[in-house]
């Protein structure tokens, strides 16, 4: 038979696990890097129009072509900009607020 | 004035704020430099012009000259012949062009439209098209020969509505591209008028600030949301008024410098782009001894762009305070999209409407700016206060949100 006072160890023993185990849950939450962002961004964003375009079946004109491509660029460009503002932080601490699971 | 000052240092570093001056940089050497390069290479030769495509808006026109350019005007005689010419061919190669998003698309109607184009060319004309074809194809025919129109204008712009709709809307026969099937050529005294309104009128910069307000509205217009929005996401994602004081005095001081401080930082580098070609302009107007309005780039920003920068960022801020999601830059894009689409029929012609974006795709032309500013005031004073009402219920959204803490 476990006294009180064993009792109440085993208790806090568990306790004192289950705190480690929820502390180390935000630790697996992996952020990455600003260039892993915006490389992977940019690319999944320049198939994605490129698959629009070939499937719309648009032919651009070469009059249109060069307003039309600087456009698309420029849209990409702020796009890619806005997503790494809003996704990632420019300061450490503030990333690892984000990844303490604050939103 | 400290919270001010404190967001125009935030938004200096945000990454957006940079491609947002990037891109404005890129349009502006793409777009307006590539354009008055050509003319000051054309005014450094000081000549009156090579040929009219090409010609240099610094001199005073030639009299006695074959060639002074054309415009379009919608002469119904002119547009009646052009464009039943234009749609006989299409009709021919069962192809037409057409611009239903703004771009160019190829479209190939059904068996069942094309025998109600022709049904409608037969009413236009009286003939039928391999009938109209086959005297083109005859050996002593001649393109010159005019075709046979057998309806009154009114009746001919319903046949083409109708061409329009068969064809799916966008197409040249619409009736609001009507008027770019007739051109007139311009005369000696209408070169003139327009090279007084150039040096005097305009005295030259505000001329060359017209067009450099088009371009870079279009840029503002489209990109210019995605500044406010991310800056007021960043506040929500980071909580940042959590502990704030729920008055209204409150939420309307915080809402409000943010407001300025994103459309100083905004302004700031249309400011500092206008300053290149002002000094490019005035430095030839003086070797033609023309006087110069240095502020005519900063007044034409103040008025042209400020109240469309203004609208955009009210409703960036609406949208995202409203929703607290970022629906507020599809929103946007899409309306100025439509405002581009929408203003490319008045490229040049000075009708504004109520148009968000304005175009004037043009240097100089003061007589029919000048017709325009009455259109000009009632548009630009519209989006004016409708941006201030924007931000006056999106401080009301705000502070009702601060009260209930959910910003």
């Amino acid at each position: 038979m476990k006294n009180d006072r064993e009792f109440m160890d085993d208790i806090w023993e568990k306790i004192s696990k289950m705190e480690t185990m929820e502390e180390s849950k935000p630790a697996r939450i992996r952020v990455p890097s600003r260039r892993q962002a915006i490389v992977s961004t940019a690319v999944v964003l320049i198939v994605i129009t490129a698959f629009c375009l070939a499937i719309s079946g648009i032919r651009i004109p070469p009059i249109l072509a060069k307003n039309g491509v600087l456009y698309l660029l420029a849209f990409l460009v702020v796009v890619l900009a806005f997503y790494i503002d809003s996704r990632f932080q420019t300061k450490d601490s503030e990333r690892g607020f984000e990844a303490g699971g604050q939103i | 004035m400290i919270i001010f000052w404190r967001q125009c240092r935030r938004i200096l570093g945000s990454i957006t704020y940079l491609a947002f001056v990037g891109i404005l940089a890129v349009m502006y050497l793409t777009q307006f430099h590539a354009d008055l390069q050509d003319d000051l290479t054309m005014a450094e030769k000081k000549v009156a012009t090579d040929r009219y495509a090409n010609r240099n808006p610094f001199a005073k026109p030639l009299s006695g000259e074959d060639d002074y350019g054309w415009y379009y005007n919608e002469v119904p005689e002119i547009v009646m012949q052009s464009a039943t010419m234009s749609l006989l061919f299409e009709y021919d190669e069962g192809a037409y062009a057409a611009y239903p998003f703004g771009f160019y698309v190829t479209v190939r109607p059904g068996q069942t439209e094309q025998i109600q184009i022709a049904k409608i060319l037969e009413e236009i004309t009286g003939k039928k098209p391999q009938e109209l074809m086959a005297l083109f194809m005859a050996p002593q025919s001649s393109m010159e020969e005019p075709l046979p129109i057998q309806v009154t204008y009114a009746d001919y712009q319903t046949k083409l509505a109708e061409v329009d709709r068969l064809l799916g809307g966008g197409s040249n026969y619409a009736p609001k591209w009507l008027a770019h099937f007739s051109r007139v050529p311009y005369t000696y005294e209408d070169r003139l008028q327009e090279f007084e309104g150039f040096v005097e009128g305009d005295r030259v910069t505000g001329a060359y600030a017209r067009l450099f307000c088009d371009y870079l509205g279009i840029t503002l217009g489209l990109f210019g949301v995605f500044l406010p929005v991310s800056m007021l996401m960043a506040d929500k994602r980071r909580d940042r008024y959590k502990k704030m004081d729920s008055s209204f005095r409150k939420s309307a001081a915080v809402m409000i410098n943010k407001f300025l401080a994103v459309n100083l930082m905004m302004l700031i580098p249309l400011l500092i782009l206008a300053v290149v070609p002002t000094m490019q302009i005035s430095a030839m107007a003086k070797s033609y001894d023309y006087s110069v309005d240095y502020a005519a780039f900063f007044k034409y920003i103040l008025i042209w762009l400020l109240p469309l920068q203004l609208m955009v960022t009210a409703t960036g801020f609406f949208f995202t305070t409203v929703t607290g999601t970022w629906i507020g830059i599809p929103i946007q894009f899409a309306a100025s999209c439509y405002a581009v689409a929408t203003g490319a029929v008045h490229m040049t012609d000075g009708v504004f409407g109520m148009n968000l974006i304005l175009r004037f795709n043009v240097v100089g032309r003061r007589e029919i700016y000048e017709r325009a500013i009455p259109q000009l005031i009632v548009n630009r004073g519209f989006y004016l206060m409708l941006s201030m009402l924007l931000l006056l219920t999106t401080i009301y959204i705000f502070n009702r949100k601060i009260m209930c803490k959910r910003p």
